[in-house]
């Protein structure tokens, strides 16, 4: 008797289960062929505005996410900055070279110093030829206050333990000593700079150091200098992903960092807090900023 | 598309109608069977929780398949060989296959006439089918939720009239 009422179950049973697992192969079926109607998919990062510690983590694992998934097959840096950071630079120069998959870097307006390192570490590099290219170079300058302070009777009380502790500072004239020292610092970033620009482009580096000059260059002299390899925008960037990743056709997809509901509030109450700030801070202070300590940016 | 629950009291509402009025209809309707019209009549949507689920644990971009695969009359014909199979395990079963592509047939037609489109000859043509009498948006949902009152209403009235209430207490 139960044998039998089982068996009666078994026939509905089945057809429910017909239809699911039918409704999941259809589904499947569907995705593939999606796939094959719809050309292989190419990345597209953006990398924009000033490159900072933070900025450089975000992109690194955004670079190691597209060359991961499966369905990209060359990934393109969309690059409009002037620079940043010798760090972050360089993290993200090398999260592209990490990469196993083709790369190219589309400079628009600018992809000056720090972000020409990011670009000088595509395999190929396309920029516009008034985009500005090059200032292969460090900068360490900064504001510095002792006079300032002087008229209205502040001094600095120089408690240091060692003779470089506070070189830089901005409240105290630089000395001879002390210029030599950060110089030395600078022109030592400024090496690693000429020599990863020299490995990347396959340049000679005697050759990228007569460049570095801190020189910018439009991109069509870009091109003649060997800075950049060919002119053009996002067409030709895409071509030229195309052409290295073996692809007839390709469509980009963009690749950007996933921001949660809680980055989101973040950054409104950043924003709010930044103007409140702002607007209290503007009706005491002079307008010019007192608080700039020595830092390199490239 | 219409609610679920339109979906369920649609084929209920059907078998009672069916029973009053179809005097060669001698089968004692058991509760048992009016459930399984009512859950094969919600059958057909079984793909929306399919794709959520599919999606949720794969994470892969599963495309909507939404009265596409299950509202093909594939699986009315399904359910009514699999009714005349069971016919000589005892009427009982056949009579509840019956009801089951009776609730399934019933989703196709309120899907094809209230609102979308459906693909009812999968897998033999992927044309879709819709008479979307019932417009998307707040006044549909309105309409809809009106239609389910009107439905139980008339199903209430009805079995006053036909004297066929009591047997559901």
């Amino acid at each position: 008797m139960a044998t039998r009422r089982k068996q009666n179950y078994l026939v509905p049973v089945a057809i429910i289960a017909l239809i699911v697992f039918g409704t999941l192969y259809y589904a499947a079926q569907k995705i593939s062929e999606e796939d094959k109607v719809l050309a292989p998919e190419v990345a597209l990062i953006e990398i924009n505005g000033e490159i900072g510690a933070d900025y450089s983590e975000e992109l690194a694992k955004l670079i190691k996410k597209a060359d991961k998934d499966k369905e990209i097959k060359a990934i393109i840096f969309e690059i409009n900055s002037p620079g940043g950071t010798v760090l972050a630079s360089k993290e993200i120069a090398n999260a592209i070279k990490e990469t196993k998959k083709p790369t190219v870097a589309w400079i628009r307006e600018v992809g000056a110093s720090g972000a020409y390192w990011v670009a000088s570490a595509a395999d190929r590099i396309v920029a516009d030829e008034s985009s500005i290219v090059g200032s292969i170079g460090v900068i360490g300058s900064y504001l510095q206050f002792s006079r300032l302070f002087d008229k209205y009777g502040i001094t600095y009380e120089q408690l240091v333990s060692g003779r470089y502790k506070d070189a830089g500072s901005p409240y105290k004239p630089l000395s001879e000593d002390e210029r030599t020292y950060l110089m030395g610092k600078i022109n030592s970033l400024r090496e690693t700079f000429v020599s990863a620009v020299a490995e990347n482009r396959n340049l000679n580096k005697n050759y990228v150091n007569s460049l570095a000059t801190g020189e910018i260059f439009l991109g069509s002299e870009a091109l003649k200098l060997k800075l950049i390899d060919e002119l053009g925008g996002k067409e030709e960037a895409q071509k030229a992903a195309e052409k290295l990743a073996n692809l007839k056709e390709s469509r980009l997809v963009k690749y950007e960092t996933e921001q949660g509901f809680f980055d989101l509030l973040g950054q409104q109450a950043e924003a709010v807090a930044y103007w409140v700030g702002r607007g209290i801070g503007d009706s005491f202070a002079p307008k010019a900023s007192s608080n700039i300590e020595f830092a390199v940016e490239i | 598309m219409p609610f679920a629950a339109t979906h369920v009291l649609v084929p209920m509402i059907l078998i009672s109608v069916i029973k009053a009025h179809w005097k060669k209809f001698t089968h004692k309707i058991t509760l048992k069977e009016i459930f399984v019209a009512g859950f094969f009549g919600l059958l057909p949507d079984i793909d929306v929780p399919v794709w959520w689920l599919a999606t949720a644990l794969t994470g892969a971009p599963w495309q909507a398949i939404h009265r596409e695969f299950t509202h093909s009359i594939i699986f009315v014909g399904i359910i009514l060989l699999a009714a005349f199979l069971l016919k000589q395990k005892g009427k009982k079963l056949y009579v509840m296959g019956l009801l089951a592509a009776l609730g399934y047939a019933s989703h196709l037609v309120l899907d094809f006439i209230i609102v979308g489109q459906i693909k009812p000859f999968w897998p033999f043509s992927s044309a879709a089918f819709g008479l979307q009498l019932v417009p998307v948006g707040e006044l549909g949902v309105s309409i809809l939720a009106g239609m389910d009152a009107l439905l139980i209403l008339f199903w209430l009235w009805h079995e006053e009239k036909f004297g066929k209430i009591k047997s559901f207490y």
